[in-house]
């Protein structure tokens, strides 16, 4: 059904969640939330605005924790693991292009300080945007701004990539630009998590479906087995009435 | 030592000021008169613990100890304040606790260093006095300003973690 062609293969868990909690800003957040995400291609997490999917995906790079529940990444518990460890080995990419001041190769260097110019470059090539390292960084476009911050990403060699919404500020142009690059790492090698409420963006990206809704999993699994036998809930979500 | 006595008189007309504020209040449906009545009595057992404490401090033959005392206890009482002022900024007490007391020790040490002044009960209490109140009007304004700074480059913090930073790095 998807887009990409990325095969079947076999998905291990990179994060496993058990009966989690997120209570944040004077609401809850997370609900007893129970799944997994697995370490294989791409895990689309949809479902309507405010269910829960960017705490999911902020929990995962430990920029929020669970008020109670356990996250485990790679089976050890995440508040074991060394947070900066964790989030070079976890990138993420946020949903507003976020430049950091200077140039391009500025911001790459913010996350990898010794890069040389050499591999400035060739992250810039490896997200489309070779010969920009010297452009400013506050001078770019939206999806060049998104791509650049891809690239800062990529440099820290992360293992999996978080997408929170990355597209939902692009125009159709730039975001089929990210899909198509975010489809290509996974067949790389590198696997991501990406947020959206787009059914669209779902059926051409997942390889894994992960549907969160009123801060739970209502249903998770190979898209293609999640569709043909949606829950109530998700077909509620399909259909609109749950955005 | 001079002494001003503030008799009868004075405390009248000082309330005179209090019941028009409560008389406006009342004309203006503003609901303002119970806090009104609560600060001004608050103000005044704070005054009178405060005088009796600059009585003991300030009386003729009363020990320098007694000063010291009486400014390390303006610069934790000035950190409590300043913690309260700013309650969304972590760790606010040992910070303004640190920073009051380098503003106080230094600024003293000038003062009384450079013999600018003696060094006696009758300087030290309300040269500490002025420092202090100076100095938590600027912690207080630069720990809301750290604040404000933190909320308005949110995003950019949070791409900085995501990288790898350190959180003092970060901000």
């Amino acid at each position: 059904m998807h887009t990409y062609g990325y095969g079947t293969g076999v998905d291990g868990h990179l994060f496993d969640f058990d009966d989690v909690v997120v209570d944040k800003a004077g609401r809850r957040a997370l609900d007893g939330l129970t799944g997994y995400i697995p370490d294989h291609l791409v895990t689309v997490i949809a479902g309507p605005s405010g269910s829960g999917k960017t705490t999911l995906l902020r929990l995962c790079n430990h920029l929020d924790t669970a008020t109670t529940g356990t996250v485990r990444f790679t089976g050890r518990a995440i508040d074991q693991v060394d947070p900066l460890r964790l989030r070079r080995e976890v990138g993420m990419v946020f949903q507003r292009p976020t430049p950091l001041p200077g140039t391009v190769a500025d911001n790459l260097r913010v996350a990898r300080p010794t890069a040389t110019d050499d591999e400035i470059d060739l992250g810039l090539v490896r997200v489309g945007l070779d010969g920009f390292a010297t452009r400013s960084a506050d001078e770019l476009s939206g999806g060049e701004a998104q791509r650049m911050g891809l690239a800062r990403t990529l440099l820290t060699n992360p293992r999996f990539v978080l997408f929170d919404e990355p597209t939902s500020a692009l125009d159709p142009s730039a975001t089929n630009d990210i899909e198509a690059l975010v489809a290509q790492l996974a067949i790389d090698g590198i696997p991501s998590a990406w947020v959206t409420h787009d059914m669209g963006q779902l059926r051409r990206l997942a390889h894994h479906a992960v549907f969160v809704i009123d801060g739970v999993i209502a249903q998770q699994g190979h898209l293609d087995d999640v569709l043909s036998a949606p829950s109530p809930a998700i077909e509620r979500f399909i259909s609109g009435d749950a955005q | 030592m001079n002494r001003v006595d503030v008799g009868a008189t004075g405390v009248a007309a000082s309330l005179v000021l209090v019941a028009v504020a409560i008389i406006l209040s009342m004309r203006e449906h503003l609901g303002l008169e119970r806090s009104i009545l609560w600060a001004c009595a608050r103000s005044l057992a704070q005054m009178l613990v405060i005088g009796a404490g600059l009585g003991l401090v300030l009386a003729d033959g009363a020990p320098l100890l007694y000063s010291w005392l009486w400014v390390v206890a303006m610069v934790v009482i000035g950190a409590i304040t300043v913690a309260s002022r700013a309650r969304a900024v972590p760790g606010t007490f040992t910070i303004a606790l640190v920073s009051l007391g380098a503003a106080e020790a230094v600024s003293l040490l000038v003062v009384f260093g450079l013999g600018i002044f003696p060094l006696e009960p009758r300087t030290l209490v309300p040269t500490a006095g002025m420092i202090m109140g100076n100095a938590i009007g600027a912690t207080v304004l630069a720990a809301r300003r750290t604040l404000t700074e933190i909320r308005e480059h949110r995003d950019q913090i949070d791409v900085r973690l995501s990288l790898g930073q350190r959180g003092s790095t970060a901000v």
